[in-house]
């Protein structure tokens, strides 16, 4: 039921996203149409930074309690945030190349945003070569909550460093025209519904899954 | 269009689509299983 409604409400809230991004918003002054990259790049790491901490709380709660449920909301929550991490990290470069003239650099948002992605991809990998035992729960969780401390490190790391990346939200509001602001809201309230989809749909696998005793490891 | 700007849009795609692709490959995996034990019990 609850995924029926959320579905009715993706697909518009998708259409809309797409037709902001590529007609609504005006065209940036100085980078050109590449900047509408910028409108899903955003809600990508964000929704990335959303399902880090849903993994993060899932993890205290599954070392506060031992309930195994609560291992499940956390490891579904972390392959939908690798996935979006990985998209943020394909189109970061991809905005990169014209604008910057590299598809990479050791920029610190760059670093500590591939060092994020790669424990959580650490954290899957370790997932999918343990047995199904509260040994594995235990020890993913531990290893979800301190992965999740990049997480500060890495929204922090354009303003407690110097970086070429550009800081959109700022103490003094944001860097943005109004159409290009509601465009970058439409696009992540369409991804926020698009992830309580995806794990809404995940936890009920890996529920299914466990009841038949295949492990609720990843997609192998 | 630019062609950076296609191939991102692209790439989101595509990824997204393979992946809800293979969960419901996934899906269809665990309900024929759990569908199969029904059908022992229901036999048994």
């Amino acid at each position: 039921m609850m995924r029926s409604f959320l579905l009715v409400l993706l697909y518009p809230m998708m259409v809309l996203a797409l037709y902001c991004a590529f007609l609504y918003a005006p065209r940036e002054a100085v980078m050109g149409e590449v900047q509408r990259i910028f409108y899903f790049h955003f809600a990508l790491g964000w929704l990335s930074f959303l399902a880090y901490f849903i993994l993060f709380v899932f993890s205290v709660a599954y070392l506060a309690t031992g309930v195994r449920r609560y291992d499940t909301w956390a490891s579904a929550s972390a392959e939908i945030g690798v996935i979006f991490s990985t998209l943020v990290l394909i189109t970061g470069p991809l905005w990169a190349k014209p604008v910057w003239n590299t598809w990479w650099t050791w920029d610190p948002r760059l670093t500590t945003f591939l060092m994020l992605w790669l424990m959580y991809v650490a954290y899957l990998l370790l997932r999918a070569n343990m047995e199904e035992s509260d040994r594995k729960y235990r020890i993913s969780a531990i290893l979800g909550i301190i992965a999740f401390i990049d997480v500060p490190i890495t929204f922090m790391s354009i303003r407690w460093w110097r970086s070429i990346h550009p800081v959109v939200i700022t103490s003094k509001g944001m860097n943005l025209e109004r159409e290009m602001k509601i465009t970058m809201f439409v696009a992540l309230g369409a991804f926020v519904v698009l992830y309580a989809v995806l794990l809404h749909l995940r936890v009920q696998q890996k529920d299914q899954e466990y009841r038949i005793g295949i492990g609720h490891g990843g997609l192998a | 269009m630019n062609f950076y700007l296609f191939t991102a849009y692209t790439l989101i795609w595509t990824v997204l689509f393979v992946y809800i692709v293979a969960l419901h490959r996934k899906q269809n995996a665990t309900e024929s299983k759990l569908k199969e034990r029904a059908e022992k019990r229901h036999a048994g």
